[in-house]
């Protein structure tokens, strides 16, 4: 009887971790820039959803906010690749997830091509 | 002597499930200065409904580029009844925001009112500054009808 209530508290503790630990390493709301080879940066805010590993998402959500034509995800390296069509072209970023374990600083980083423009990106997970 | 055991456990559990809650509450005087009004316009990157303080991030425009401000609001349940829903923020709205700045000067606020700049809509954040007043009839200005 007394393990057994044991057993109830220790499962009453570990609850709140479990709640932590749920969600796609994608999904949430990112910001951060664009920064092309020449020119100012610029910068851009992204929204992922998961739908059972299934992404999307909008770059700039609000009022003027782009739907991402393809979000694609390799798990064996943690390649993302975003794609969306924008006002000045096609925008592709093509870069890696990264400090995964954390939620205060998880980054996507790599490269973006946006009509004629290319450049770096660096957004962190807000 | 098992009766014992079980009852310092229990106890034990219940302190380390209620601490989380306890280390959030805090009194308004003691976190924030009423002396430090602001009022700034910004995007909704991220909102959190926890008890006992909600809480919404927007990026602004800072003289050093981008910044992120968090401001804590009321309860859920308070914002609820002032007729709040979770979708009331969407990630991407832009909202013009007035309260009053943390004491210690960081990029975090105690919310008096959100509105929402599209459409003028304004709502109440359940502030904890007890001479806070919700005027249901103050003019709504800085926003775009």
């Amino acid at each position: 009887m007394f393990a057994r209530f044991l057993m109830f508290l220790a499962c009453l503790g570990f609850s709140a971790t479990l709640l932590a630990q749920t969600g796609h390493p994608a999904k949430g709301s990112w910001s951060g820039n664009l920064q092309p080879a020449s020119g100012q940066s610029a910068r851009i805010r992204l929204l992922i959803d998961d739908n059972n590993g299934e992404l999307s998402g909008k770059v700039n959500p609000g009022r003027n906010g782009i739907e991402m034509s393809k979000v694609e995800l390799d798990s064996a390296t943690w390649g993302l690749t975003i794609h969306a069509t924008t006002p000045e072209g096609e925008l592709v970023l093509t870069g890696t997830l990264s400090n995964l374990g954390s939620w205060s600083n998880r980054k996507y980083i790599g490269t973006f091509t946006q009509g004629s423009a290319k450049g770096n990106f660096e957004i962190t997970l807000n | 002597m098992n009766t014992k055991i079980i009852a310092i456990a229990a106890l034990g559990t219940a302190g380390m499930l209620a601490s989380v809650q306890a280390l959030a509450h805090h009194s308004f005087a003691a976190e924030f200065d009423a002396d430090k009004k602001l009022e700034m316009t910004g995007v909704v990157t991220k909102v959190e409904w926890t008890n006992p303080h909600t809480y919404f991030f927007i990026e602004v425009e800072g003289k050093d580029g981008h910044e992120e401000w968090a401001f804590e609001m009321g309860s859920p349940n308070g914002l609820m009844r002032r007729g709040w829903t979770k979708d009331t923020l969407e990630i991407g709205t832009e909202v013009l925001v007035t309260g009053t700045q943390a004491r210690d000067g960081s990029h975090k606020a105690n919310a008096q009112a959100v509105i929402i700049t599209e459409g003028c809509k304004r709502l109440f954040a359940g502030t904890s500054q007890r001479d806070f007043v919700e005027d249901e009839n103050a003019k709504v200005e800085g926003c775009k009808p």
